[in-house]
């Protein structure tokens, strides 16, 4: 009996000792996952509410830990050519156009807005720094994908197009494999962003499949990954208006 | 029964040709056939009755679109108001014809009914038509619609669309104005006719022009509908004659109800015709003769008439699930007639007289099939317990057709066979002559006949051994080889156990509907051309306000097009307000600006460059944003050859070379219609009610004027997934009154699963009570139950495979495959309880009369795949798949299990 008790009491105080708070957990996903910089082609896979479904190749290139974002379409060749540059966290997005060979700056109320007919919004692509922009809260643990996660509700310190976002993320690896987001007034998410076949590149844990749903729409985007390369240098002047026009 | 019948033949024919004759006359005169879905709905539902009380409230609120299309724009408009015109004439009919928005209503207040960003934008764009400024705040526009996301462009497709089809016509009428005599006049033509497009529901590329049709009987209202729609058609036949390259068709749900009604009526006949050919052919062929199939496929005939009558009597319809119930029937109800006949040739071929093989024929198989039958008929009865009126019918119409077709097969054959069939040849009087002739008419064609025999008698003559011996010898087998029987089944179940949630389910109702049909058709084209759904949601309101507050919540919504209803005509006093301020700005601009003859060539010409490449941006982005309408709309546009590339060519081409006078007086006259054009639109003036036109206030408000009527259309097709719509479900989460067809789908799926899932568990279950009332075994009754079950699971599990998804009129016939299938297993159980465990006896026998029937019950079911209507190819691929399934399981499962028990209860010998 003696035994059992300083057994348990180990296992509690053990517990206590290795118990993260949602904020050291939110801080082990973005290390785990982030890199400085980063190159990637994908093919992105969008199924509208209208369940027509349109395939992309798409090739990007990220540096600053995705502060500085360039996203150049290969296909269909309809698009081919045409580019997004974001600067300052998706602050300033650009658009090229191949037909018509312009650059044009779009408004920094688009943020918000979704990106092309993905389900991901400018927002989304350039989500980062949960330590300082969000209030991270443990909720109970669950079960996502077959793996046990972490449960953690992110709450948006500046204006945000959501209400919150809860992030599962794993035990083990500290992959978050999948976010759910709310708006607000809504006890429902409207949308959820799920990451699979996570596999080891250059030491970092990289999801192969990133799917959003939309759930109001039933729309989604897939995005799987085909090349990804990482910290490899990038030079500033890729990520200029002039480097959009090549 | 059978004694009777055999010795009084002619009392039992006479006694039943009075009967089919009186059930005869009550098909004629009391059975309607109403193939209609809608009646296959629960009225208990709630989004049911509200869907009643608005058609009671507004006739029907489910449109007829009349779509007309012609190359040429203009000449399009004077027919759509030319059919218009003649329309309005069958007030017997129709409620409304709305071809085009009111006239004076649109230019006294269109732009109060704009939303007010689109105003705040309006007022630097709408105020100078002078073709320099005008272009480039439409260029300015454009860059700021798609650049600075002011308005996200998937939201106002059409209306983009729209607003890029009258610049393009602009720059034509500017392009033309070159060789115009008088360019002033040409400029008035041209700004005059180009608002007026703006009334007129045209489509993307402007070739299509839809027209609204509001009956006065509601969609459920079948006869109704059978009158009008004739001559609806025929009315149009007539206009359509008189404009040569002009196509007009319908669709909407009236329209689809007449043609499913139609298509049914012929498939009807051919699929029983069909069906019925190929079963006395089979008959013919396997019992060698085709006096007995002829006498036996005669009486099924009346048995299916009494059924009919029966209904005639007490439903007084066939539905869309009941109107196959002939079809249906000639495959179910031949079984009994394949038993007793195989009985009676066995008693013929020992001896006997017709009489007495009749009654051999009875001793031997007579309980069989009355269990069969009567197992079989429960089965059908449970479903008439059913809340839904549809597996009611279903029911009550199979389970009666099922009974009439056995107590025929009991009653009539045998004194048909002892009337018809002599032992002794002996001249036939004249009279049995004429009646023989005149039954083998109405019957089939004798040619036919003739040819069988002579086909039958040619297989017969090469057939090397006898189907009862390939039975005998798997009989033989399933005794040698159990194990490794069951083992390849319980395989082949677990398989087809996986393989089973590879179903998909297709909710969307117009693909169970015959593809080839213009109104189905034309119902995708409009979704594709018009980038909204051609059928809505609707609802009611108490007020107004309510209309205003509700619309005003969906227009939020990303999945909805747009909000028709009083509140599209009278916006909120709130709303009114906002905007006022910028109708008086546009009119202060319009009123600043006076029509100039001044052009600026070059100018010009950039600015023309500029829309062309912000329209080539916006093709671009309209493909990267998944906006079909207007990807396609642009790349038409843009293509080479295009109107849009010429006009655009040859203007830039002028403006750089020729005179530009002709021009100048073009835009001057263009500018001055605008100007007073847009300035009465403008009219800072709020909207009340009295301001709207009549036939406004008659759609959309009750008589007494207690109700306010509200539809909701999607961006996509209503149709598809319908039953798990996030359209559907958005709409209902801020109106939850909110009905329409999509909705009455959805409870047809949600009941309609509920419902055969009781079906299904009840009939089991009256199934297991009958069978261990005649087996008194409980053993006996678990195994005959074995087929059905695994039968079940194959039936699910092969159908993916077909790559057919699941779709309604699957989901609804499912439940029969309870009753269908369990027939064989007792059969087999009632001949091994009498011959004990000889299974090459059993199944050289029974075995072969179980495939005559399984194959002929086939033929019926799977005579409906060649139907027109895909529904009734779905149930016939579904009963087809289901009734082999439970045939092999039975003749493979049932003998070994019986011999495996039968082995361990001797002890291993």
């Amino acid at each position: 009996m003696k035994k059992t008790f300083i057994v348990l009491l180990l296992v509690g105080f053990s517990c206590l000792a290795f118990g993260l708070s949602a904020q050291e957990i939110v801080d082990k996903m973005e290390k785990s996952m982030q890199v400085e910089q980063s190159i990637m082609e994908y093919e992105q896979v969008v199924i509208t509410a209208g369940g027509v479904k349109t395939s992309y190749t798409v090739e990007a290139y990220s540096k600053n830990a995705n502060e500085k974002q360039l996203t150049r379409y290969l296909a269909p060749s309809k698009v081919k050519g045409t580019a997004f540059l974001m600067l300052n966290n998706g602050d300033d997005i650009w658009a090229y156009f191949s037909s018509t060979g312009r650059v044009r700056l779009i408004a920094k109320h688009t943020r918000n807005q979704k990106m092309m007919v993905s389900e991901f919004t400018y927002e989304d692509m350039s989500m980062r720094d949960y330590k300082d922009k969000y209030t991270a809260t443990l909720l109970a643990d669950k079960k996502v994908q077959r793996k046990d996660c972490y449960q953690v509700k992110l709450i948006p310190l500046a204006s945000s197009s959501y209400s919150h976002i809860i992030v599962f993320i794993d035990k083990q690896d500290f992959v978050g494999y999948r976010i759910d987001f709310y708006q607000k007034g809504s006890p429902k998410a409207f949308k959820t962003l799920l990451q699979a076949k996570v596999k080891k590149v250059q030491g970092i844990m990289t999801p192969h499949l990133i799917v959003m749903k939309n759930h109001q729409t039933g729309a989604q985007t897939a995005m799987k990954i085909t090349k990804v390369e990482y910290n490899k240098k990038l030079p500033d002047s890729m990520f200029t208006t002039t480097f959009l026009k090549k | 029964m059978a004694r009777f019948s055999a010795t009084h033949p002619w009392w039992v024919i006479i006694s039943s040709l009075l009967i089919t004759v009186f059930f005869g006359f009550m098909i004629e005169t009391r059975l309607k056939i109403e193939p209609n879905w809608i009646d296959l709905v629960p009225r208990y539902d709630k989004s049911v009755q509200e869907f009643t009380t608005i058609t009671s409230n507004f006739g029907s609120a489910t449109p007829i679109i009349l779509a007309i299309e012609n190359d040429d724009k203009q000449k399009l408009k004077a027919i759509a108001l030319e059919v218009a015109h003649d329309l309005e004439r069958m007030t017997n009919f129709f409620r409304r014809v709305e071809v085009s928005v009111d006239k004076d209503f649109f230019y006294n207040h269109a732009f109060m009914l704009e939303k007010t960003s689109q105003l705040k934008q309006a007022k630097d764009t709408m105020n100078n038509f002078d073709l320099l400024p005008y272009l480039r705040n439409m260029n300015d526009s454009f860059e700021k619609t798609y650049i600075g996301g002011e308005s996200d462009l998937g939201d106002d497709e059409l209306q983009v669309v729209r607003g890029i089809n009258s610049l393009v016509d602009l720059l034509g009428s500017m392009n033309h104005s070159f060789e115009q005599d008088d360019p002033g006049q040409w400029g008035r033509s041209q700004a005059d006719q180009g608002v007026e497009d703006m009334l007129y529901q045209f489509s993307a590329d402007q070739k299509m022009v839809l027209i609204t049709i509001l009956p006065l009987s509601p969609v459920s209202d079948l006869d109704v509908i059978m009158e009008f729609v004739p001559e609806l058609n025929k009315e149009i036949d007539t206009i359509k004659a008189k404009y040569p390259g002009t196509r007009m068709r319908m669709t909407g749900m009236h329209i689809v109800s007449h043609d499913e009604m139609a298509s049914m009526e012929g498939d009807t006949m051919v699929l029983t015709l069909i069906a019925f050919i190929i079963i006395l052919l089979t008959f013919v062929v396997v019992f060698k003769m085709w006096g007995a199939p002829l006498l036996a496929m005669l009486s099924l005939m009346l048995g299916i008439i009494w059924d009919l009558g029966i209904t005639a009597l007490t439903i007084g319809r066939l539905n869309l699930m009941t109107s196959m119930t002939a079809v249906i029937l000639i495959g179910l109800g031949v079984d009994y007639f394949v038993h007793i006949i195989s009985g009676y040739t066995e008693g013929k071929k020992e001896g006997l007289s017709t009489p007495e093989a009749c009654v051999y024929s009875m001793d031997k198989v007579g309980t069989g099939v009355f269990i069969g039958g009567l197992t079989t008929a429960i089965a059908f009865f449970i479903l008439g317990f059913s809340k839904m009126q549809m597996f009611k019918e279903l029911g009550i119409v199979l389970g009666t057709g099922i009974v009439a077709t056995m107590l025929v097969s009991f009653l009539l054959l045998p004194a048909f066979l002892s009337a018809f069939l002599k032992d002794k040849k002996k001249e036939r009087p004249q009279w049995l002559k004429i009646v023989l002739t005149i039954l083998a008419v109405i019957t089939i064609i004798p040619g036919i006949l003739i040819l069988t025999q002579k086909i039958a008698e040619k297989i017969s003559h090469h057939r090397q051994g006898d189907a009862s011996e390939v039975f005998s010898r798997w009989g033989k087998t399933t005794t040698r080889k159990p194990v490794f029987i069951l083992i390849t089944i319980a395989v082949v179940s677990v398989v087809f156990g996986v393989t089973m949630f590879f179903n998909k389910m297709d909710s969307n109702l117009m693909n169970i509907e015959d593809q080839s049909l213009d109104s189905i058709v034309l119902q995708r084209e409009v979704v594709k051309r018009y980038g909204l759904s051609d059928t809505a949601l609707i609802y009611t309101t108490s007020n107004i306000q309510q209309s205003q507050a509700i619309a005003e919540q969906l227009e939020d919504n990303k999945l909805v097009r747009m909000v028709n209803s009083l509140a599209s005509y009278i916006p909120s006093g709130k709303n009114q307000q906002q905007r006022l301020p910028y109708l008086r700005q546009i009119q202060a601009g319009l009123r600043a600006y006076t029509p100039s003859t001044r052009i600026d060539p070059t100018a010009l010409s950039n600015e023309i460059d500029r829309l062309d490449m912000n329209l080539r941006e916006l093709s671009q982005m309209a493909t990267l944003g998944g906006q079909k309408l207007l990807e396609q709309r642009l790349e038409s546009l843009l293509s080479n050859g295009s109107s849009y590339s010429q006009s655009r060519d040859a203007l830039i081409r002028k403006l750089a070379s020729e005179n530009t006078d002709s021009l100048g007086r073009f835009q001057q006259a263009y500018g001055q219609v605008m100007k007073k054009t847009y300035l009465g639109m403008a009219t800072p003036q709020l909207i009340t009610r009295q301001d709207l036109p009549a036939s406004v206030l008659d759609t959309y408000i009750n008589k007494q004027g207690t109700r306010y009527l509200n539809y909701v259309y999607s961006k996509t097709d209503l149709w598809e997934n319908t039953a798990d719509s996030p359209f559907i479900l958005g709409v209902r989460e801020i109106a939850p009154q909110a009905t329409g067809m999509p909705v009455l789908v959805q409870v047809l799926l949600r009941e309609g699963g509920r419902e055969g899932r009781k079906a299904i568990g009840w009939s089991l279950l009256a199934i297991v009570i009958l069978l261990l009332i005649d087996f008194k075994n409980v053993k006996h009754t678990l195994i005959a139950i074995i087929p059905l079950v695994l039968g079940f699971i194959w039936m699910l599990g092969i159908l993916p495979l077909t790559t057919r998804p699941m779709d309604i009129m699957m989901m609804m016939i499912i439940p029969l495959i309870i009753g269908i299938g369990i027939d064989d297993g007792v059969h087999i159980l009632h001949r091994y309880r009498k011959e004990g465990d000889n299974m090459p006896r059993i199944l050289g026998t029974t075995g072969n009369a179980l495939f005559l029937t399984t194959f002929t019950t086939m033929i019926g079911f799977g005579s409906l795949m060649f139907a027109k209507m895909e529904g009734l190819r779905s149930m016939g691929i579904i009963l087809f798949i289901g009734i082999g399934a439970c045939y092999i399981i039975t003749v493979s499962v049932l003998p070994t299990l019986l011999h495996l028990m039968d082995k361990k209860k001797n002890g291993g010998h």
